[in-house]
């Protein structure tokens, strides 16, 4: 666990953008699975913004990562 | 069956007794089983056997015939070896002990450690222990941890839809085809438990959902596209008030009433907007014949999209759980992604396209749990492990879509060495060709519900589209698939008889479960298990002549550590010895060859290139020489006079094992 907040906190001054979306991906996918017990009346729309934006910020953390392998890779 | 457990256990006992690992040949561990090891697993075997096909099923003794099993092939080596065999479980060990000790991963060296989860827990576990290392864990470990797999393989077996008697046969033949070998004291053992916990817990949560769209479409388009046309002719006179002619009715309209409102029920809790369009489409009067194939094609293509999107948001499946207890199993199974990802850098992605493989057939209803899985196996990549691929990516995805090298590291590459040497891999080839075989029969015979083993068995594969892994790539995908490959095969012998998706071959009365088969399909089962047993036991310690190790090899390990000075070089001629379970990064052991076949004279001077203090000489090594890179009987000791010319003399020597050190005289010239 040490080793990998050590990791982490390094990384954390080269890669701050990839830490930023990792952290928006988690919120967004907390609130889709929890939305019930939250007592979130989302409507079917809600729903669909919800799962785009959270497919957005996937894809955008996984073109992060791949721009990260190309250029120090 | 008391009389034949308590038979087999007494025979495994003799076995373990009478075995001289000191006489091991070239076959490796078989060489030394005597015959009461086959004895044993043949009675092991028919018991297994006949409690599959008894009725009523006895699942305790079907637990204890398998868990016999086990101790046979996983057992054997650990009870007759004095030590742990392989060199990666010292290795293991050595990092193990480097955490244990200074509470972190050491940066820069090895990229184990960029993935140190694994270690950090067996650390905790260490210190809980009371223990100073973990050598005292790595020879029983490969018993403990392959009985640590049997509790999600029931749970897998039991959800994903096989008959019961299947299921069983499928765990038999898991352990009974498990050769592999990826069970030693290492993060991928853990990594694959991870992995068999995950997907256990997705199958015990979520079914398919029995689809009403595709419940009654399992002809040819063309067909049901007439006949539906024609059908909605008729609805639409008989809604004008017009009698249609006798005998005209199609005996296909009670077909097209029974799942058209179903498909609009469907539809409508589907896509709201769908429906309008949809009900707009219905309600339009006196379409043309054009006009109504049209719609029909519309309605099947906007039922098929609907349904696409319903699967990939998970809402095609059932739970059998509360929201709650979902929720709670999700926090658990992230816990343990998380755990993964620290842990292995191959086994997240196989969770990835395994959990992606649920999603697609229906049995996964979160897919944010495969979301959750690819943010922290990237993200562990990319953030946690960069010390590992910076600068070094192309060793990741350096066979980025080159199948054939992968193909050739992983098979060609092996088929080396001494005959009784290629014989041990053929084997191993026949094993896995075997079971695929038996998958493919498996896969044409069952019915079923839904093909998510066959998909969750394949998915792994696509794994060696971006890496060989070393030439290890398709040993770790197989290893991934097993489980439901094996269920797959225990489906060719036992296969469910129901199901909405029929089986393509015929049912021929004699290979159907039933009492006048009984006896065929009880010799398929006791042949199949013990062939696969027999000859996972010749391929599973085909290796341990060269790769199990005496405690005479140890001492000699132990003695260089206690005398080295710190930054040393310790020289050897291949990685075969038990070293580098301590003092790691102080330390430097350097094996020259892992294949080829260098003369002696290359021996001698990689070593005096090397400036290594010491070299440590041994029966294993000289084993692996002769076995694998076709040297002569007696090389080991021709290296030593080519050594001692050199300078080097003994200053430890063991039966099996001799520590060599250089004149300090002559390494200052040198």
């Amino acid at each position: 666990m040490s080793g990998f907040l050590v990791a982490s906190a390094a990384s954390l001054s080269t890669s701050p953008a990839e830490l930023i979306v990792m952290v928006v991906d988690f919120l967004l996918l907390s609130i889709r699975a929890c939305s019930g017990v939250l007592g979130l009346r989302l409507t079917s729309r809600d729903s669909r913004i919800l799962t785009s934006a959270t497919v957005f910020f996937v894809a955008l953390f996984i073109v992060l990562v791949v721009v990260r392998f190309k250029s120090l890779g | 069956m008391v009389v034949l457990t308590v038979l087999s256990l007494a025979m495994w006992l003799l076995t373990v007794h009478d075995a001289n690992f000191s006489r091991m040949g070239q076959l490796g561990l078989v060489s030394i089983l005597g015959w009461t090891y086959f004895v044993g697993l043949v009675l092991v075997t028919m018991g297994f056997a006949n409690e599959l096909l008894r009725t009523p099923l006895r699942k305790t003794w079907l637990l204890v015939f398998v868990l016999l099993l086990a101790l046979y092939i996983f057992g054997t080596g650990s009870a007759v070896e004095p030590i742990a065999s392989l060199p990666d479980s010292y290795r293991h060990a050595g990092l193990l002990e480097f955490i244990f000790q200074n509470g972190y991963a050491r940066p820069h060296y090895v990229a184990d450690f960029s993935w140190p989860g694994a270690f950090s827990l067996g650390s905790v576990f260490v210190a809980f222990a009371g223990q100073t290392n973990a050598l005292g864990f790595t020879r029983w470990f490969p018993f403990f941890i392959e009985l640590l797999y049997l509790a999600p393989l029931i749970v897998i077996v039991r959800s994903i839809g096989v008959g019961r008697r299947a299921a069983w046969f499928g765990i038999a033949l898991f352990y009974t085809t498990d050769w592999i070998e990826q069970d030693y004291f290492s993060p991928q053992a853990l990594g694959y438990f991870y992995l068999l916990v995950i997907m256990a817990a997705v199958f015990a949560t979520w079914r398919a959902k029995p689809s009403p769209l595709f419940a009654g479409l399992r002809k040819n388009l063309h067909f049901r596209m007439a006949r539906s046309r024609r059908a909605l002719q008729l609805s639409r006179l008989k809604e004008r008030g017009a009698d249609p002619s006798p005998g005209t009715e199609p005996t296909s309209l009670s077909v097209f009433d029974s799942w058209r409102p179903r498909l609009v029920s469907a539809a409508k809790a589907r896509r709201p907007k769908l429906v309008s369009v949809f009900d707009s489409w219905r309600l339009k009067p006196n379409p043309p014949i054009f006009g109504t194939q049209v719609v029909i094609q519309r309605r099947y293509v906007h039922g098929r999209v609907a349904s696409l999107f319903a699967r990939l948001e998970g809402r095609d499946t059932t739970k059998s759980l509360n929201t709650v207890q979902t929720l709670g199993v999700l926090g658990l199974l992230v816990l343990i992604m998380f755990a993964l990802a620290m842990s292995h850098e191959l086994t997240p992605y196989a969770l990835i396209l395994m959990l992606a493989g649920c999603l697609i057939s229906r049995h996964l209803g979160r897919p944010e749990l495969l979301a959750v899985a690819v943010l922290l196996a990237l993200g562990w990549l990319s953030l946690g492990a960069s010390d590992y691929w910076l600068g070094h990516l192309s060793d990741i995805f350096g066979g980025f879509g080159q199948i054939g090298s992968t193909l050739t590291d992983n098979v060609a590459n092996r088929i080396a060495g001494s005959s009784v040497h290629q014989f041990a891999v053929n084997i191993r080839i026949y094993i896995i060709l075997g079971i695929y075989l038996l998958a493919g029969v498996g896969v044409l015979r069952r019915a079923t519900d839904s093909r998510v083993l066959e998909v969750v068995a394949v998915a792994p594969f696509f794994l060696l589209v971006v890496s060989s892994y070393v030439g290890e790539g398709l040993l770790r995908v197989v290893l991934y698939a097993l489980p439901f490959t094996s269920l797959l095969a225990a489906s060719a012998i036992l296969p469910q008889q129901s199901g909405l998706i029929r089986s393509w071959l015929p049912d021929f009365r004699i290979f159907r479960y039933g009492r006048s088969s009984h006896t065929v399909i009880w010799t398929l089962v006791f042949s199949i298990v013990l062939a696969s047993a027999l000859a996972t036991t010749v391929a599973r310690g085909g290796n341990d002549d060269y790769e199990s190790f005496t405690k005479g090899e140890l001492d000699a390990v132990n003695y260089v550590y206690n005398h080295v000075t710190p930054g040393a070089t310790v020289g050897t001629i291949s990685p075969y010895l038990p070293f580098n379970q301590r003092s790691v990064g102080s330390v430097y052991w350097v094996s020259l060859y892992t294949s080829g076949s260098p003369t002696i004279k290359e021996i001698t001077t990689g070593l005096l290139q090397i400036h290594a203090q010491y070299v440590v000489l041994s029966q294993s090594q000289e084993n692996w020489g002769e076995i694998v890179a076709g040297f002569p009987k007696g090389w080991e000791s021709r290296v030593f006079l080519s050594l001692a010319t050199h300078g080097f003399h003994v200053v430890a020597a063991w039966p099996t094992a001799s520590v060599l050190q250089v004149d300090p005289k002559i390494a200052k010239k040198g």
